[in-house]
């Protein structure tokens, strides 16, 4: 804006798009949750607060929810890939402190961009559902989107607690949902 | 960075102010504008629209990745 003298008051919205990388904060301060072990702290300074779509940690996680055979998985391609999101949250939850995960919020990077720019913790429709295991509301029989049953069956019982939101919530209860292209 | 982003102006705004060469003498405030921000895996960009869709601005960020065991990959934000 800046360079091009273009006074900020004339901008009348911001679109975010990115990789499907997981992103993590601290639900009590807002700030950045690193997300590699054993400290969990950037200590060795090659610990950041995203996990890369390309990150290929959480093999066994992965076979974990695919094993399932759950139906929500219908719904990203048959299995859900290692590049998704719920596998390194399922990570997390094996690998940190319980008290350290217990703190933590999860964002897709796209949300977590606008969580950045808003304060605000809605998520958008397209991140949930194409990355994160959520089925529409309505769509075979799904009435809160996240999937209760599932999350449980692969160990994150945790992520259910008070309408889903550490994940961004119910729509119309927690959080507002958007809708994204 | 010269861009074309003054074809679709009305000739009467245009020719109501200055011509410069250097972008940063422009006035754009009396037009609506739109940010968009794509954030990939090696960098990121970030670009300016007018409402007729012309860009009038355009920048990119290279990402630091970060690789702290063989197979992670992470980086801050």
């Amino acid at each position: 804006m800046q360079q091009h003298n273009i006074d900020p008051s004339s901008v009348r919205g911001l679109g975010f798009d990115a990789t499907c990388s997981l992103a993590v904060f601290r639900e009590d301060t807002d700030a950045p949750q690193c997300v590699t072990g054993p400290y969990f702290d950037n200590q060795d300074g090659n610990d950041r607060n995203v996990i890369l779509w390309l990150d290929h940690r959480p093999v066994e996680e992965t076979a974990k929810i695919n094993a399932t055979k759950h139906n929500l998985l219908r719904y990203v391609g048959g299995t859900m890939s290692i590049e998704m999101e719920i596998p390194k949250v399922l990570w997390l939850k094996n690998n940190m402190p319980k008290e350290m995960f217990d703190k933590c919020k999860f964002y897709d990077l796209a949300d977590a961009l606008t969580h950045l720019a808003t304060g605000r913790e809605n998520r958008s429709l397209c991140s949930v559902t194409c990355k994160q295991g959520y089925v529409p509301v309505g769509v075979d029989g799904s009435v809160k989107g996240w999937q209760e049953d599932f999350l449980t069956d692969i160990g994150l019982p945790d992520l259910c607690e008070d309408n889903f939101r550490r994940m961004g919530g119910v729509d119309g209860v927690v959080s507002l949902f958007l809708l994204s292209t | 960075m010269a861009l074309p982003h003054h074809h679709s102006r009305p000739q009467s705004r245009a020719g109501s102010r200055r011509m410069s060469v250097d972008p940063r003498n422009e006035l754009h405030h009396t037009v609506d504008h739109y940010i968009g921000i794509d954030v990939g895996t090696g960098s990121a960009r970030a670009c300016i629209m007018n409402a007729d869709g012309d860009i009038v601005g355009l920048h990119s960020e290279n990402i630091g990745l970060w690789q702290p065991q063989t197979g992670y990959y992470v980086c801050p934000m």
